[in-house]
């Protein structure tokens, strides 16, 4: 063996754990599960509410999603570390969503009307890398039905609410931001649907 | 002497290194490309699926999705509860050879989405009929679904 590749052998056995070390430290191992405080501001209705003998209204939310994972965490390769998992009731937040909402526009809240019934398939946050920039895309699918007292169907429509934008750190806080306006834009679409509004109106 | 000559091979080899690298080692890029076909049924057949990324389609059919996307899927017809499934995404195990050379080779399998897989290629539901105003069923691909009713 000559002193040349003698040397070689050297500088790459020294180089390896060098690598090694600065790949791991590159990987950024956020492996610690992830926390979220989920809220919702109530949507301003776009006419005056000024309408009297509205019917009541009752909400109720069911959660169907299979799991109470909101999201991932993922490292600098875009590899899904840990788990980020929402500390808010989700059905409950929903819930006062459409109560919150059902009022400013003028609904009674009670029984003996109609019901509003929220079937929520699911609601997630999903952080992808590109070369430049990283990505968030927060999104809530959920069934919006109205129920008549006498039990018939006067509106059903399944809404997706979404909300993307590019980020820089893959981390709670930028998923907490994306869901919540996620579910703001999701119950934003079903009080922006006349359908909606117009079958809550009668009895 | 010896020192500076092999500083100057160095200087040689390193971007040769790199660039043999990203074009040798990208490979799920080159041949798999950035999407993916799945193909989704019911049962029985005729459900509208709605897709998070706001796609609709009615079943069987078969579409291309982004490889690094996680999916949700809610089927719908009437007079059948209607079910929602989930398909996500996943690291695709020939990926781990873009790992060899520095990671460089997966950062751009990764970015274009080329490095992932999805769980499932194929997705059946069975839609129940709706008993009256009976809660749907939900469903995870790959994980037992909770009963979830109130």
């Amino acid at each position: 063996m000559t002193s040349q590749s003698l040397r070689w052998q050297v500088s790459a056995q020294r180089a390896f754990p060098v690598t090694l070390v600065l790949t791991l430290l590159l990987a950024g191992c956020a492996l610690q599960e992830g926390h979220v405080n989920l809220s919702y501001a109530p949507i301003r209705p776009p006419f005056p509410v000024d309408r009297p003998n509205l019917p009541p209204v009752a909400v109720t939310v069911i959660d169907e999603r299979s799991t109470q994972v909101v999201g991932e965490k993922i490292n600098q390769f875009g590899m899904k570390v840990a788990d980020i998992v929402s500390d808010t009731n989700v059905p409950d937040l929903l819930k006062t969503a459409f109560g919150d909402d059902l009022k400013q526009f003028g609904f009674p809240e009670g029984g003996n009307g109609n019901t509003v019934f929220v079937r929520l398939g699911y609601l997630h946050n999903q952080f992808t890398i590109g070369i430049f920039h990283w990505e968030s895309t927060a999104t809530i699918g959920m069934e919006v039905s109205v129920k008549r007292a006498d039990g018939s169907i006067a509106y059903r429509r399944y809404v997706i609410g979404e909300s993307k934008e590019w980020i820089f750190v893959a981390g709670e806080k930028n998923a907490q931001r994306m869901l919540d306006a996620a579910i703001q834009r999701g119950v934003a679409k079903v009080f922006n649907d006349s359908a909606f509004i117009n079958a809550l109106s009668k009895r | 002497m010896i020192g500076t000559q092999l500083w100057l091979r160095g200087l040689f080899v390193a971007p040769l290194f790199v660039a043999a690298s990203a074009g040798i080692f990208s490979c799920a890029t080159l041949f798999e490309g950035s999407t993916q076909t799945i193909a989704v049924n019911s049962d029985p057949p005729g459900a509208t699926v709605t897709f998070n990324t706001g796609v609709k389609k009615v079943t069987p059919f078969s579409i291309e999705v982004p490889r690094n996307r996680d999916l949700q899927l809610h089927f719908g017809k009437p007079g059948y509860a209607p079910v929602n499934s989930s398909d996500n995404a996943r690291v695709d195990p020939l990926g781990t050879l873009d790992m060899v050379p520095l990671m460089l080779p997966w950062l751009v399998d990764a970015a274009d989405g080329a490095g992932f897989e999805h769980q499932e290629s194929t997705i059946t539901a069975h839609l129940d009929p709706e008993p009256g105003s009976a809660p749907s069923s939900s469903k995870r691909i790959g994980v037992p679904s909770p009963a979830a009713t109130p």
